[in-house]
């Protein structure tokens, strides 16, 4: 245990060095969007909802984006930062609005103080090394892909064949019937006094990840499998793009622990590649923001 | 989480002033509140679940609130302008409907509810003998009306149709649209998309679905069900609503004697009592 403590520290201490603080934004303004203030005596989705608007020229060539909060008070200084102390993950839906989820604010206040902390944008074309391109892709089935610049950000990935996928099923089938099991006894000690709707609806969510676990192993012919090792989490994004660069577009794609399936409709090329996106110290761009009395609606 | 269990018991100390109705007992009392408020005009509003309970919950087959009075402590009202009547929910079991009242907003600095009241209908078939009609073996009659005295009385039809009928209905609305978007100055492929919406909506018949057309002027049927020689009710994969038919789907063939249970508003099975809440906590 003490040794896997102190490996743990070791590989952050390193992934603080290799990352390090992300480059100040030169360009970038955030000001307050809609604002959703869903009280409720309910126990669930109840909530204070921020959309904060990006806009300025960093923005340009980011592909992905995030808030980092560092502070949220009410006029009558109540914290409204979560209690759960979460990194959240970079949204890459490429539009230029996020969202800060918060506690309700007291029923009497009229405004937000404070809502303070960085805007975080990744932007690959500010470092070659952002970017990683595995050309032969196809011919690559079922070895880790062997690059030093993958390696060099402890990344492995590998292409998993159709058949090395099904003939995992089961395995992959018994670690998640563990995980829900888990998952499950934690609920019920969470959801204890619930109300018999409440507990339905845990039992339906619960039934949808059950089902939703099995999509997993239904893959179609054309669908790329890969399995992701990225214990830093550095990998921002995957994509296959053709030999003269321009990207194949996916009908979508699932994500499950390491293993990641993205759906094609059509057969890939022969020649497709896979383009990596990694968060890099050089990619990261960062601003500070606070917005000042926003009015509760 | 904790502070949500004590907020639901205030609302249920508050509520205690509920309505207790005619016998069999039931009361109405306020269950969950929501407040959700937004800067952007959409999707806001308050909401207050009304929880119908007492020993005779079980028989309301569905219920609805029709709200007259709702103001917070500040005097602001809260009842929204132009509302319409909001149709009757159905039971899902054994238990009573829950119903949702859908006001405005409160004000910010409103901590409670002054006032909630009006009145709730619940629908209790077992009431009346004339709220229940039934058809036996539809499967026989496909495409004849039922012809049943509790639904003439009630200025209703109900016909099962056959899939052959269904196509027949859905040519007949597709040429209607297509004659509405002409007159209204709709041309090319905009004709085409009208026309089809009734394909859209009701192209996805399986099978073992049960297509029922419910002519209903008065809005006097309340609920189809497929039931067996028995008169138990066979559950099947929910259904849906479109116009004047009712698919209800099953995902297995039904047995050859199954029949059709419908459920009527009648006058005597439909019992209407006031409900007031005062001084409702607000979350």
């Amino acid at each position: 245990m003490g040794r896997l403590s102190s490996r743990r520290f070791l590989g952050f201490a390193l992934s603080l060095v290799a990352i390090g603080p992300p480059l100040s934004a030169q360009d970038l303004r955030v000001s307050a969007g809609t604002i959703e203030d869903r009280r409720t005596t309910g126990k669930f989705f109840g909530g204070l909802e921020v959309e904060l608007k990006l806009t300025g020229d960093d923005l340009a060539d980011a592909k992905a984006s995030r808030v980092l909060l560092k502070k949220a008070v009410d006029e009558t200084g109540r914290d409204l930062l979560p209690d759960e102390k979460k990194v959240p993950d970079f949204s890459t839906s490429g539009g230029s609005d996020l969202k800060v989820s918060l506690k309700n604010p007291a029923r009497g206040a009229t405004t937000l103080k404070e809502i303070s902390g960085e805007v975080e944008l990744f932007t690959p074309s500010r470092d070659p090394a952002a970017t990683v391109t595995v050309d032969k892709l196809l011919s690559r089935m079922d070895k880790p892909i062997s690059m030093p610049a993958l390696r060099n950000q402890q990344i492995e990935i590998t292409v998993v064949s159709p058949k090395a996928h099904r003939a995992n099923a089961a395995k992959r089938k018994a670690e998640f019937e563990k995980e829900m099991a888990k998952g499950k006894a934690e609920m019920e000690k969470e959801m204890k006094g619930a109300s018999a709707e409440e507990a339905k609806a845990l039992e339906a969510i619960m039934g949808l990840a059950q089902a939703f676990s099995g999509m997993m192993d239904e893959v179609g012919d054309n669908d790329l499998i890969l399995n992701v090792k990225d214990v830093d989490g550095r990998v921002m994004d995957v994509e296959v793009v053709r030999a003269d660069g321009e990207k194949v577009s996916s009908n979508g794609s699932m994500s499950s622990g390491e293993l990641r399936i993205m759906n094609f409709s059509e057969k890939l090329p022969a020649d497709a590649k896979l383009r990596v996106l990694v968060k890099t110290k050089k990619a990261l761009v960062s601003s500070p923001f606070t917005l000042s009395n926003v009015s509760l609606p | 989480m904790k502070l949500a269990t004590r907020l639901h018991v205030a609302v249920a100390l508050f509520a205690v002033s509920s309505a207790v109705l005619a016998a069999p007992p039931l009361t109405v009392s306020a269950g969950d509140i929501t407040d959700r408020r937004r800067n952007d005009n959409f999707f806001g509003g308050l909401e207050i679940e009304l929880k119908i309970g007492g020993d005779g919950a079980a028989d309301v087959r569905g219920a609805r609130a029709l709200v007259k009075k709702a103001e917070d402590e500040t005097g602001r009202n809260l009842l929204k302008e132009g509302a319409k009547t909001p149709s009757f929910e159905t039971s899902m079991s054994d238990t009573a409907p829950s119903l949702k009242l859908e006001l405005r907003n409160p004000a910010r600095k409103a901590k409670k509810v002054r006032e909630v009241s009006g009145q709730v209908e619940l629908f209790l078939p077992g009431r009346d003998p004339a709220a229940v009609a039934r058809l036996d073996a539809f499967q026989s009659r496909m495409d004849k009306p039922a012809g049943l005295p509790a639904l003439k009385a009630a200025k209703a039809e109900v016909t099962v149709v056959s899939r052959k009928t269904y196509e027949a209905e859905k040519k007949k609305d597709a040429e209607r649209r297509r004659k509405e978007a002409e007159g209204a100055g709709i041309g090319g492929a905009m004709v085409e998309a009208f026309a089809g919406l009734f394909e859209g909506f009701m192209g996805n018949v399986e099978e073992n679905d049960v297509l029922v057309k419910v002519d209903d002027p008065g809005k006097k049927v309340f609920d189809v069900d497929v039931i067996d020689s028995k008169g138990t009710k066979i559950d099947g994969m929910g259904s849906m609503t479109v116009g004047a038919f009712r698919i209800l789907k099953f995902a297995e063939k039904l047995p050859a004697d199954a029949g059709l249970r419908v459920y009527l508003l009648t006058p005597k099975s439909v019992v209407t009592t006031p409900f007031q809440l005062k001084d409702v906590a607000l979350p």
